[in-house]
């Protein structure tokens, strides 16, 4: 079961729209965006800067890291 | 999590007085600075050699510096004498990258100022690049040194800061000191990812 924290601010915000967009249990708690998932987390790059499409997952996966390109996250 | 090395109390900094790098090319140093950047000269000091009947003798010297805004400065050392060395100025690649000096605007206005001044100067400079809270942009002295003016487009908050404390306390704890077990960025997401979940629990529950 992938989890996925992200960092609850401006410049990740395309990626927290993007996984709410897919209905991904999403829950709020202490500045973070949590997704978990009894699929694999993927995502399209959505419009973002390098800096923050390549860093978005700092602040902590669960699983593993299948695929992190110039266009793709797979979490599973 | 983290551990004092010492019970005394932190004293106080104030801000980045200089910082200094050698040069061999004092000319095109202070036509860059000085007159491409517009910087003002703010000190100087020369001397003759300390320690010169010592195994390890020092050439002649002088130490220049600039004014870069709110009481700091870049300065220089010119070696009398000394052949250039490369490893100081001649890094390659993201390790030439890694190694800056980056000053700090208040608005974009400055910003776009900065790559118009140095084009107009015949200066090589990057288009404004954003990154998570800095928009920067990116140029090189006739030293070869890699410098960068930034300006901070968001202010940083309670959750940046906590969350950047987690993040360098999973660095520290997942790769050490030369990463004796080799582990990679994903290993330290994970690992970062227990730290969050313990910090969480810690706090109050949300309505």
């Amino acid at each position: 079961m992938p989890k996925l924290y992200v960092l609850d601010v401006p410049e990740f915000q395309p990626v927290i729209d993007a996984l709410k967009s897919q209905k991904i249990a999403t829950e709020y708690k202490g500045g973070y965006a949590c997704f978990r998932s009894d699929h694999p987390i993927e995502l399209a790059r959505p419009k973002m800067h390098d800096a923050t499409w390549f860093g978005f997952p700092v602040a902590g996966i669960v699983g593993t890291l299948a695929e992190h390109t110039d266009t793709r996250f797979r979490l599973i | 999590m983290a551990t004092p090395k010492t019970n005394l109390a932190t004293p106080g900094l104030t801000g980045v007085h200089h910082t200094a790098f050698p040069t061999w090319k004092p000319k095109a140093t202070v036509e860059f600075y000085r007159d491409v950047m517009g910087l003002k000269i703010c000190h100087a000091i020369t001397a003759t050699g300390w320690g010169r009947n010592t195994d390890h003798p020092h050439p002649d010297f002088l130490h220049f510096f600039f004014e870069a805004g709110d009481n700091s400065a870049i300065a220089f050392f010119y070696y009398i004498g000394t052949q250039r060395r490369e490893e100081f100025t001649q890094l390659k690649g993201y390790l030439a990258l890694s190694r800056h000096t980056a000053w700090s605007v208040d608005t974009e206005e400055d910003l776009v100022g900065w790559v118009r001044r140095f084009r107009d100067a015949g200066v090589r400079v990057t288009e404004v690049v954003s990154h998570e809270t800095l928009d920067s942009v990116y140029f090189k002295d006739p030293n070869g040194y890699h410098l960068e003016i930034a300006r901070q487009s968001r202010p940083l908050n309670p959750v940046d800061v906590s969350d950047a404390n987690l993040t360098v306390q999973a660095m520290v704890d997942t790769f050490g000191d030369d990463n004796p077990d080799q582990h990679t960025l994903a290993d330290m997401w994970r690992y970062k990812a227990g730290l969050v979940e313990d910090h969480l629990q810690l706090l109050p529950s949300e309505a």
